[in-house]
C-alpha cells in the first residue's frame, strides 16, 4: 500500500525562510488580534494537521478508490466505507473552521496554513479532501456577497462542517461556455425563488457526510438577458432550514445518477435535477459570473495544489521503490554483496525521480506564495499591497492551476514508470494517483481555458501591466544578485527568458490587434506561453531558494543535507527543465499558421470551416 | 486531586536517524509525543471527563529546547499547564525520576503517569524508579483505568491473562497500547495552549545528574540472506518454506 509523509521539512523552509511568513503576517493587524501569525502556532498547527492526515485519510485512499460512491434509488449516495467517520473526526477537531472568519466561528488562521492542509490532503485522499474543499469555496463565496440573513443562517454551519456545499456551473450543453446555461429561476414574491434545471459534474454534489448540503446554483432570472450577463447565483439547500438552523422542508433537488469516472472514485460526481427547488438569491441580479468567480479563483488554486500533492505523493512511493528495488548491475557496483543494485542508481532513474522533485518542490512555493499574497490581498491595512497583492494572485492564479496540474500529471506518470511494471498494478497504488491526477488538467477550466485567462485576461487586456509589475521583481532580484557565483549560471538564464518572455508577449499582441485572425494568434499561443511563464515563475523560485540554501550552507547549517539537496535541484532543474522555454519559444513564434489547415484535406470536413 | 503525567519526545516510528560522533543525531528528523505518553495524558483527561475530582493535570518533561514542542501537544490535548525541566544533557531513568519526584511532591500530585515503555530508551525503569523514591505503589502495564473517590481500580496485562487491581492514592501508573485511543488536539485547543503556563526550570534545581552515559550508537543494518527454495517440487517447497519460517526465522508458531 503507498505510504504518505507530510513534507513538513519543507513546508517549513518555505514558510519561515523563504516567505518568512510568521514577519509578513504580524504586519497584519487581522491576524495579530486573532493571534494567529505566531511561528510556534503555524508549526503545531501543521504538526497536527499532518497526524491527522497521514493517519486517518491515507488509510482510506485506496478504499475509496475500490469502493466508490452508490446511489441508491431514492436519490442517496453514500460514499465508501470510513470517509463519513473521518469527516466526522476531521469536523470535530475544526479543520473546517481553519482559515473561516471568527465571526461566524472561524479561526481566522492565515489562508497560507489552509493552503499546506489542502495540499497534504490531496496527496492523502484527494478524492476525499474534496468534499471539505467544495465546502469551503461556498464559504468564500456567501462569505464575499451573501445578504447578512443568509450569512448568519448558513456560514457557522459551513464553517462548523456541519453542512457541506457545492458549486454547480455546468450543464449537459454548457461547459466552457456557462453563458449558454438554460437553468431557470423565478421569483416567488417571498423572497424565495424557484430553481428548475438540470446540472451536471457537481463534485460532492450528494453524499452521506453531512445532514444538509448548500448548493450555490448559476441559474438566469426570468427576463434576464442571454448570455453571461443574464446570469445569477442562488443558494438552494438540500433541506430548506428553519430560522434557528435546525432542518425543515426537504427541497426539490435530488441526485438523478452519479458519474462513473476514471478517477477521484470516493467523490460524488452528481447529475442534480432541480423541480422549481427553493432558492435565495446570492448578491445581485446578474452579477452570479462575477461572484462565482470568487470561488472559481480559490477553486482553481486549489486545484493546482491536487497537482502538486498528487504529484508529491507518487514521488515518495517511488523514491521508496528506487531505493528497494534491486535491478541491475551499476559499475562500480553499490552493493556488490546483493545481486544487484537499487535502480535508483541509474541516471534515468535520478532523471524521473529528479523532475518530480524539482517540479513539486517549485509547485509548492508558488502555492504557498500566492496564498500569503491571499491574505494580504484580503487583510493588509495598506490599500496598496492589497492591490499589488491582488494582481499578483489574479495573474498567478491560472499559470498555478495549469502549470501545477501539468507537472503534478508528469509527476504521477513518471513516478509510475520507476516502478516499471508494478507502477500498472493496482495495489502499488501508483496507478490511482496517475487516475487522480488527470482530472485537475480537466475541471474548474480546462488548462486551455486557463492559458486564455492568462494571456487574454490577465496579461494582453491591461496592457501588460501586471507582468511589467512581477517581471520587475524578477529583475530586482537578479540585479540584486549580480556578481554572485554560486547564482550566476542560474540568473543568467533566468534574465535572458524573462526579457523573452516580455518579447513573445509583444510579439502575441502586435498579432492580436493586427487584424480579425488576431483572437486565433492568442489562441494558438495560450498554451505553450503559459508553460514558459510558468518556467519563468518556477525559475525565479528555485533561484530564490538556491540562494537561501547557498548562504545556510556557507554558514555551516546544513547538518541534514536539505540544502544541499536544494541546490542540486535547482542545477538540476536549470539544466533539465527549463531549457524547454527555447521550445516554447520556438512554437509560439511559429503562431497559427500550422494550425489554418485545409479542414477538407486534414480533417475530412465537407468544406473550410477556418482554413483556407 | 491533581496528576503529573510525563511528557517525552522521540523521533517518529518512521523517522530515518543517523549517527553522527556516536550519538543519535535528530537534525532534521520529525520529533514526536512518545506514543505511551499520550496514553497517560489521554487517560488523565479521562479520568476528569468521567467525574473524577481532579484539580489540575499537569505535564512534564526534560530536555534541550525543542522538547516544548511535545508540551504543546500535550497542551493542546487538554492538559492544564506544564513544566519543562531545560537541559541538553541526557538524563538516565534513574536520575529522571528524581526530578519527577520531586515535582509530584513540590505540586502536590497524587497519581503520577508514566509511559511504560520509552521509544527512546526502552528501559521501562522510570516508572518504578520514580514509585520507588516517593515510597508509593506501582502499576504497571495497565490498560484500564478508573478513579473512584481516592481508590484507583484498573487492569492489566500478565502472561497468560490478565488481573484487577484497587490501590488508594497516591500512585504510580504505567501506561500500554489499548489503554485508550489518545485524541487529536481540536484546532481551538491548540490555539487556547498558547496561553496556557509552560514554566522554565533548571536542571541544577534538582540535583539529578545521569550516572548512565550513552558511549556509542549504531543503526541496525539489515543484511538479505538471499535464500532460494528451489520451486520444481511445489509441495517440498511449501515444506521448507514453513520450516524456515517456523524454526529459523520464527515468526510463525
Amino acid at each position: 500500500m503507498p505510504q504518505y509523509k507530510a513534507p513538513l521539512r519543507d513546508i517549513k523552509f518555505l514558510m519561515h525562510e523563504l516567505l518568512q511568513a510568521p514577519q509578513v503576517l504580524a504586519e497584519v493587524p487581522f491576524y495579530q488580534q486573532n493571534d494567529t501569525a505566531d511561528a510556534d502556532l503555524l508549526n503545531q498547527v501543521l504538526e497536527e494537521a499532518a497526524r491527522f492526515v497521514e493517519t486517518e485519510l491515507v488509510p482510506l485512499n485506496r478504499v475509496g478508490d475500490e469502493e466508490g460512491c452508490t446511489r441508491h434509488d431514492d436519490g442517496s449516495v453514500s460514499t465508501p466505507t470510513g470517509f463519513k467517520e473521518a469527516y466526522k473526526k476531521y469536523r470535530e477537531a475544526g479543520w473546517t473552521a481553519l482559515d473561516a472568519d471568527p465571526a461566524y466561528g472561524g479561526q481566522g488562521m492565515p489562508h497560507l496554513v489552509s493552503n499546506v492542509l489542502v495540499e497534504m490532503m490531496t496527496s492523502a485522499n484527494v478524492a476525499w479532501s474534496m468534499y471539505p474543499g467544495l465546502s469551503h469555496g461556498a464559504y468564500s463565496a456567501l462569505h464575499a456577497v451573501g445578504s447578512e440573513d443568509l450569512k448568519t443562517l448558513y456560514l457557522p454551519k459551513l464553517v462548523s462542517g456541519e453542512w457541506t456545499g457545492t458549486m454547480c456551473l455546468t450543464e449537459p450543453h454548457a461547459g466552457t461556455d456557462l453563458g449558454m446555461i438554460r437553468t431557470k429561476a423565478v421569483n416567488n414574491g417571498d423572497g424565495t425563488y424557484a430553481i428548475t434545471g438540470t446540472k451536471i459534474f457537481i463534485s460532492a454534489g450528494e453524499h452521506d457526510l453531512a445532514e444538509n448540503i448548500v448548493h450555490l446554483v448559476l441559474a438566469r432570472l426570468e427576463g434576464s438577458p442571454q448570455g453571461t450577463k443574464g446570469i445569477s447565483l442562488f443558494l438552494v439547500p438540500k433541506f430548506v432550514p428553519n430560522p434557528d438552523g435546525s432542518l425543515g422542508e426537504r427541497n426539490t433537488v435530488v441526485c438523478g445518477s452519479i458519474e462513473h469516472k476514471m478517477g477521484i472514485h470516493g467523490n460524488a460526481t452528481a447529475v442534480l435535477n432541480f423541480d422549481g427547488a427553493k432558492g435565495y438569491l446570492v448578491g445581485e441580479v446578474n452579477k452570479g459570473m462575477n461572484h462565482m468567480f470568487i470561488m472559481m479563483n480559490a477553486a482553481r488554486l486549489g486545484t493546482g495544489l491536487q497537482g502538486l500533492g498528487l504529484g508529491e505523493v507518487a514521488y515518495q512511493n517511488a523514491l521508496a521503490y528506487a531505493k528497494d528495488r534491486l535491478q541491475m548491475r551499476h559499475e562500480p557496483r553499490v552493493n556488490p554483496a546483493e545481486p544487484a543494485d537499487p535502480i535508483l542508481v541509474h541516471p534515468d532513474v535520478r532523471r524521473m525521480l529528479l523532475t518530480g522533485k524539482a517540479y513539486t518542490e517549485a509547485g509548492r512555493a508558488l502555492a504557498m506564495w500566492l496564498a500569503l499574497s491571499i491574505d494580504i490581498e484580503h487583510h493588509h491595512p495598506d490599500a496598496a499591497k492589497r492591490q499589488e497583492a491582488a494582481d499578483l494572485v489574479a495573474l498567478l492564479t491560472p499559470v498555478a492551476k495549469a502549470f501545477m496540474t501539468d507537472n503534478g500529471f508528469t509527476t504521477a506518470v513518471l513516478s509510475q514508470q520507476v516502478l516499471g511494471g508494478h507502477g500498472y498494478i493496482r495495489e502499488w497504488g501508483l496507478e490511482q494517483f496517475v487516475r487522480d491526477a488527470r482530472i485537475g488538467q480537466i475541471y474548474e477550466g480546462t488548462n486551455g481555458i486557463q492559458a486564455l485567462d492568462l494571456l487574454g485576461r490577465k496579461v494582453l487586456m491591461d496592457g501588460g501591466k501586471k507582468l511589467q509589475k512581477l517581471a520587475g521583481t524578477l529583475q530586482e532580484f537578479v540585479e540584486e544578485n549580480e556578481g554572485d557565483e554560486d547564482l550566476a549560471p542560474y540568473l543568467d538564464q533566468l534574465g535572458k527568458a524573462a526579457g523573452q518572455l516580455g518579447s513573445l508577449t509583444m510579439v502575441i499582441g502586435q498579432k492580436a490587434m493586427a487584424g480579425p485572425e488576431g483572437a486565433d494568434e492568442v489562441n494558438a499561443a495560450a498554451v505553450d506561453y503559459l508553460r514558459y511563464f510558468g518556467h519563468v515563475v518556477y525559475g525565479y523560485l528555485w533561484a530564490r531558494m538556491a540562494k537561501i540554501a547557498h548562504e545556510k550552507i556557507q554558514a555551516g547549517q546544513d547538518r541534514d543535507g536539505f540544502y544541499l539537496g536544494k541546490v542540486q535541484t535547482a542545477r538540476f532543474y536549470f539544466a533539465k527543465l527549463f531549457p524547454e522555454t527555447k521550445m516554447l519559444a520556438a512554437t509560439i513564434k511559429a503562431g497559427n499558421e500550422p494550425l489554418a489547415v485545409d479542414d477538407r484535406a486534414v480533417f475530412g470536413m465537407e468544406r473550410a470551416l477556418v482554413g483556407a | 486531586m491533581k496528576i503529573l503525567t510525563l511528557v517525552r519526545q522521540v523521533p517518529d516510528a518512521e523517522a530515518r536517524v543517523k549517527i553522527s560522533g556516536g550519538q543519535v543525531d535528530l537534525e532534521g528528523a520529525t520529533l514526536v509525543m512518545d506514543g505511551m505518553d499520550e496514553y497517560g495524558v489521554e487517560e488523565a483527561l479521562r479520568l476528569r471527563e468521567g467525574g473524577a475530582a481532579v484539580e489540575e493535570i499537569v505535564a512534564l518533561a526534560t530536555g534541550p529546547k525543542r522538547v516544548e514542542d511535545a508540551l504543546r501537544t500535550a497542551l493542546a490535548m487538554g492538559v492544564d499547564r506544564a513544566i519543562h525541566v531545560e537541559t541538553d544533557q541526557a538524563l538516565d531513568p534513574i536520575a529522571l525520576s528524581r526530578v519527577v519526584a520531586q515535582v509530584a511532591q513540590a505540586e502536590g500530585v497524587s497519581l503520577i503517569l508514566v509511559g511504560g515503555q520509552e521509544a527512546d530508551w526502552d528501559s521501562q525503569a522510570l516508572g518504578a524508579a520514580t514509585a520507588e523514591r516517593l515510597g508509593w505503589p506501582q502499576l504497571t502495564w495497565t490498560n484500564e483505568l478508573a478513579l473512584e473517590g481516592d481508590t484507583l481500580t484498573g487492569r492489566h496485562d500478565v502472561d497468560d491473562g490478565n488481573e484487577s487491581f484497587r490501590v488508594p492514592l497516591p500512585a504510580v501508573v504505567t501506561t500500554q497500547q489499548g489503554l485508550n485511543e489518545p485524541r487529536y488536539p481540536t484546532l481551538p485547543n491548540i490555539m487556547k495552549a498558547k496561553k496556557k503556563e509552560l514554566r522554565k526550570d533548571t536542571l541544577d534545581a534538582y540535583g539529578a545528574a545521569p550516572t548512565v552515559r550513552v558511549v556509542g550508537s549504531d543503526i541496525q543494518t539489515r543484511a538479505r540472506l538471499n535464500k532460494m527454495i528451489d520451486g520444481k517440487d511445489p509441495q517440498a517447497a511449501a515444506a521448507e518454506l514453513l520450516d524456515l519460517l517456523r524454526n529459523e526465522a520464527k515468526v510463525i508458531a
